[in-house]
């Protein structure tokens, strides 16, 4: 039989066992390692082939049986498309005299970046999914490493900060923990994106008073953390209000990714 | 074996609830049940387990669902004490500390870690969690009492 004394002991001896594993694995991170290379692989393993079944199914739906509309939406595509290529030939002629003006002024090449493909096949897993994330089927075998950008063809979606074998975990634009330099397309205002949570506009902080950014101006990345290269689109400016305590505006900036509808 | 299959075909099961409906827990109940028939051996084999899953596929840094999982433990033997452990009452006070007790948790390592929580408890929340966890045992219990219970532990 227990007795309270025998309780309290039992619970003075968890607590430092408790302590002196939390603060080894804080500095070896051995157990975070272990977990990711263990749970996430077996979760991951278990879901996605489930998952896969499940968009060759709704694919197929798509594809073959659910075509109402169709010919509309082909119209308009081919109509889009067509002013596309005038907009991207346009482009193509102001980014080709941009190299030649980098040349000219010999600016050193960005480093080379790879990019490869991934499926997200889990949101917010568990209750311990504390934080705006999403699961991803390419680990540490496909060549993910912990804090590398996660982009979709909109713009940037988060960053990785747990890496399994075949799967990752990655930090969604919206986490109020996420936060990301990024510098305004045209009048080059320099700030930080930080997320505000789900259905939220992101929030651009350190952007002074007298700063000439524009409403509905493009935000990308500027490359300043060293995690994101530079000029990857992440939001458009949305709202821009002047604090009368503060000497910086207040500004809200619309993901370019939706994270609640990935 | 056969004991050993339904607690596979259970964390199957588990992740892919825990998939369907994002940022719930579905293993506890799991672990109550374990408990309740006295597979003691079991219970720390399987919450070995389903705490790597939670904590690998989790946002915070490991050791929330140690403390977690002591809490259960704990409230379990105390409880224990004073009710019958696989009396009904016992099993839903059980989910409803479970409940308020895994936010708690969450919210004290996430700003010991220097993490913000973007606002995801609610009432609601904590009543849908208590309510996968009543469900998720009923279902488990009857099922495990029905079929395996015969079989030696």
């Amino acid at each position: 039989m227990l007795t309270p004394k025998k309780i309290l002991g039992l619970f003075f001896v968890f607590i430092v066992f408790y302590l002196s594993l939390y603060t080894w694995n804080s500095r070896t991170q051995f157990l975070d390692r272990l977990a990711s290379y263990s749970g996430l692989e077996v979760a991951g393993w278990i879901i996605k082939p489930g998952k896969q079944a499940q968009t060759r199914a709704s694919d197929f739906w798509n594809n073959y049986l659910h075509l109402v509309d169709v010919h509309s939406e082909n119209q308009n595509l081919k109509k889009e498309i067509d002013s596309l290529r005038t907009e991207l030939a346009g482009l193509a002629e102001e980014a080709a005299s941009a190299k030649r003006l980098e040349k000219l002024l010999d600016f050193a090449p960005p480093p080379d970046w790879s990019r490869f493909g991934s499926r997200i096949i889990a949101h917010d897993f568990g209750p311990l999914g504390a934080v705006n994330s999403v699961i991803i089927d390419a680990g540490k075998f496909q060549g993910a490493l912990p804090n590398l950008p996660v982009i979709t063809p909109k713009g940037v979606m988060g960053r990785t900060f747990k890496t399994g074998l075949n799967f990752s975990s990655v930090l969604l634009l919206s986490d109020p923990n996420s936060r990301i330099p990024v510098i305004s397309s045209k009048t080059r205002v320099r700030g930080i994106l930080s997320g505000r949570g789900y259905q939220e506009p992101l929030s651009l902080e350190y952007v002074h008073l007298n700063s000439p950014l524009e409403h509905g101006e493009l935000l990308v990345t500027s490359g300043l953390a060293g995690i994101y290269p530079k000029g990857l689109p992440v939001a458009r400016v949305e709202n821009i209000f002047r604090s009368e305590i503060s000497l910086f505006l207040i500004i809200e900036a619309m993901p370019l990714v939706n994270s609640g509808n990935i | 074996m056969k004991l050993t299959f339904f607690w596979i075909l259970f964390t199957a099961l588990a992740v892919w609830a825990q998939y369907i409906f994002p940022a719930k827990d579905f293993f506890s109940p799991g672990l109550v049940v374990m408990l309740q028939f006295g597979l003691f051996k079991s219970a720390l084999w399987a919450g070995l387990f389903w705490m790597l899953i939670q904590e690998g596929t989790g946002g915070l840094a490991f050791g929330s669902m140690i403390l977690f999982y002591l809490g259960l433990i704990a409230f379990f033997y105390f409880g224990g004490i004073f009710l019958e452990v696989s009396n009904i009452l016992f099993t839903m006070l059980l989910f409803f500390y479970l409940t308020v007790f895994q936010a708690l948790i969450i919210s004290v390592m996430a700003f010991l870690q220097g993490l913000v929580l973007s606002g995801q408890y609610s009432l609601k929340g904590f009543l849908i969690q208590a309510g996968i966890y009543f469900i998720v045992w009923f279902v488990t219990y009857n099922l495990f009492k029905k079929h395996y219970i015969h079989e030696p532990v």
